[in-house]
C-alpha cells in the first residue's frame, strides 16, 4: 500500500499538549524537530518540557540536520492497527547524526534490502486523511 | 537481623495448575475471577509452610487483583500492617518481592504475602494495539506492542554481534523440553526445529514461538524472616541477594540491549550476596520474548556483550546438559506467563530439592532474573 491510500492515521494521533504541540504542528507542516537547550547546548528527542541535562525550562524546537542512517527493521505480520492491514509492512528506527532514534515508516520491499548504518534520505508523505508521516528511502 | 536481605527467607510458594487453566478455558460459561485464582494460590502458599492467614500481617497485590482491599476482604483479612497494589508489568514480580524483603528487615511487619493474579487467556486480552512500550511518535507509524520493540532490539543484535534464528529456536525448544517435565505447564509437546522454522511471524524477526503464551494463574509467595523461617514446615530459602536498577527511556527499545542496566544490578545484587551467577546451579530468566534470555545471558556475567549466540551453543540451557540450567519449569514460552512469578516459584522449589523429573542435581543457589524497563534481580540459597 502506498501512504497516500492508508486511511484514519490520524486516529493514532496522541492527543497533544501544551508542550508537544510543536512537535505535532511542524510534522503536519513537514519538519521534524528535535529540541535543543539554549542554556547548556544539550539536544534532545524524544522531547520533554524541560532540559533532560540542566533541566532548563527554555528548551527550543530546532529542525534536526536531516542525516540519517538504519538502526534498525522490522516487519509487522500481526494485525494490530487498522490503519496497518497491509501486513506484512516495515517500520523502521531511524538514527539521526544527532544522536537520537527516531521511527517511521519505509516500503517493505525496499526494507529487505537496506543495510543496517545506511545512509537513508528522510521524506514527508501525505497519508488519504491528510495525515503527514515520515517516510525514510535508501539514500542513492 | 544480619545484613540485608540475608535475614529473610522465602517461606511458602503457592500457585495453580495451569495446563488444566489453559485446556478448560473454552468450557467457561463466564472468565475467571481473578481474586478466586489468587485466594486459591494464597491457601496452597499457606498450606506450603504451615502458617495461618492470621499470622500475614502484609499484604502486596499485583496486577488482576490490584485492588487490595478486595483481595484481602475476600480471603478475610482485615487489619493488615503493610498493604498496597503494584500494576500489571512483569517487572513487578521482582519489586514486590523486594519491598516484602525491605518491610520485613525494616521491622514494620513480620510475615509478607505477595499475591499476584492473571485472568489474561479467559478474559481474551488482546495486547500490543496500543503503542504501549514504543515511544510516543512511533505509533502513527505502525510501531506498536512489546514484541515488536523487541523485534527491533533483535535485528539490530544479531547485525552487531552475528546472533541467529538458530539460537532462539534453542531457547524455545530447551524451555518446551524443560516444561515436558513439568506437570503443570500448558506447552509440553517437544518442539522441533522445523516447527519453529516453520511458525507464523508476529513481528518479523521474531515468530510465534519467540512469544510468551497468554495464560490464567496465580501465584502466592510467603516471605519472613530466617528466624521465623526455621519453625515452618520447609527447608529455609534465604534471600542472599536482591537489587534492581532502572534502563528509562521513553521507549522499551534500548541500544546497548540493556547490557549497562543489567551490569549496575548484578554490581549490587554480587556485592550484597557473596556470589555470582557463575556460581548458581540454576538460572530462572524473565522470558517475555526469547532474546530476552541472551541479553540477560550477557548482562549477567555468563558471557560478554554479544557473547550469549556462543554461549547458548556451547554450555547449552538444557537440564542433563548444561552445566547451569536456564528456565527449568518452561518459561512464559512453555510454562505459563505469570510474569517472572513462576521463575521465583521455581527458583524456591529448586533450592528445596521439590523439582522431581526436572530438579537440577544438589541444587544450592538459584538465581531470578527480569530485564525490562526496571531490570531485577534475587540470588536464593538453602540454608
Amino acid at each position: 500500500m502506498q501512504e497516500k491510500d492508508r486511511q484514519n492515521v490520524a486516529s493514532l494521533l496522541p492527543q497533544a499538549t501544551e508542550f508537544d504541540k510543536p512537535f505535532w504542528d511542524s510534522l503536519q507542516n513537514k519538519k521534524l524537530l528535535i529540541q535543543r537547550c539554549p542554556v547548556c547546548g544539550h539536544t534532545q528527542f524524544p522531547p520533554s518540557p524541560v532540559c533532560t541535562e540542566c533541566l532548563s525550562d527554555k528548551v527550543e524546537w530546532v529542525e534536526c540536520c536531516g542525516e540519517v542512517t538504519l538502526w534498525s527493521k522490522v516487519w509487522f505480520h500481526k494485525k494490530y492497527l487498522k490503519p496497518y492491514d497491509d501486513v506484512p509492512y516495515a517500520v523502521i528506527t531511524a538514527k539521526l547524526k544527532e544522536g537520537h532514534y527516531v521511527t517511521g515508516r519505509m516500503d517493505a520491499d525496499e526494507a529487505r534490502e537496506a543495510e543496517f548504518d545506511a545512509p537513508l534520505d528522510m521524506e514527508f508523505v501525505e497519508t488519504a486523511d491528510g495525515t503527514v508521516l515520515i517516510n525514510f528511502k535508501v539514500k542513492k | 537481623m544480619e545484613k540485608f536481605p540475608r535475614g529473610i527467607a522465602i517461606a511458602g510458594v503457592g500457585d495453580v495448575d495451569y495446563e488444566t487453566l489453559y485446556r478448560t478455558t473454552k468450557s467457561l460459561s463466564a472468565p475467571r475471577d481473578p481474586y478466586a485464582l489468587a485466594a486459591e494460590a494464597f491457601k496452597n502458599a499457606l498450606d506450603d509452610c504451615g502458617l495461618k492467614k492470621e499470622d500475614i500481617d502484609g499484604v502486596i497485590c499485583v496486577r488482576d487483583v490490584t485492588k487490595y482491599d478486595y483481595f484481602c476482604y475476600r480471603v478475610g483479612i482485615s487489619k493488615p500492617m503493610l498493604v498496597n497494589g503494584l500494576n500489571s508489568q512483569g517487572r513487578q514480580s521482582g519489586l514486590a518481592v523486594q519491598y516484602a524483603a525491605m518491610a520485613i528487615a525494616s521491622g514494620q511487619v513480620n510475615t509478607v504475602a505477595v499475591v499476584y493474579s492473571n485472568v489474561g487467556k479467559s478474559n481474551k486480552y488482546n495486547y500490543g494495539s496500543d503503542g504501549n512500550s514504543s515511544d510516543p511518535y512511533g505509533l502513527i507509524h505502525g510501531m506498536t506492542s512489546p514484541g515488536a520493540q523487541h523485534a527491533t532490539m533483535f535485528n539490530r543484535y544479531r547485525f552487531q554481534y552475528g546472533a541467529t534464528e538458530e539460537h532462539l529456536y534453542k531457547i524455545a525448544e530447551a524451555q518446551r523440553y524443560h516444561a515436558s517435565l513439568n506437570s503443570h505447564a500448558v506447552f509440553k509437546t517437544p518442539l522441533t526445529r522445523e516447527e519453529y522454522m516453520a511458525a507464523r511471524y508476529i513481528t518479523e524477526p521474531l515468530r510465534l514461538y519467540d512469544y510468551c503464551m497468554i495464560s490464567d494463574g496465580a501465584v502466592c509467595m510467603i516471605l519472613t524472616t530466617v528466624e521465623r523461617a526455621r519453625d515452618l514446615k520447609k527447608p529455609v530459602v534465604r534471600m542472599l541477594g536482591t537489587s534492581t536498577c532502572g534502563d528509562m527511556a521513553n521507549s522499551y527499545m534500548k541500544q546497548d540491549f540493556f547490557y549497562k542496566a543489567i551490569t549496575n544490578m548484578t554490581e549490587q545484587l554480587y556485592g550484597e550476596a557473596g556470589v555470582t551467577a557463575k556460581d548458581c546451579d540454576v538460572i530462572e530468566i524473565y522470558d517475555n520474548f526469547t532474546p530476552t534470555v541472551m541479553y540477560t545471558i550477557e548482562g549477567i556475567g555468563l558471557a560478554d556483550i554479544g557473547g550469549a549466540g556462543d554461549y547458548i551453543d556451547h554450555e547449552g540451557l538444557k537440564l542433563g546438559q548444561a552445566k547451569k540450567p536456564i528456565n527449568t519449569h518452561g518459561g512464559h514460552t512453555s510454562e505459563a506467563y505469570m510474569q517472572g512469578w513462576n521463575h521465583h516459584v521455581e527458583c524456591v522449589r529448586q533450592v528445596r530439592g521439590e523439582c522431581g523429573e526436572r530438579q537440577v542435581p544438589d541444587c544450592r543457589l538459584a538465581m531470578y532474573t527480569c530485564t525490562a524497563p526496571i531490570v531485577t534481580g534475587h540470588i536464593f540459597a538453602k540454608m
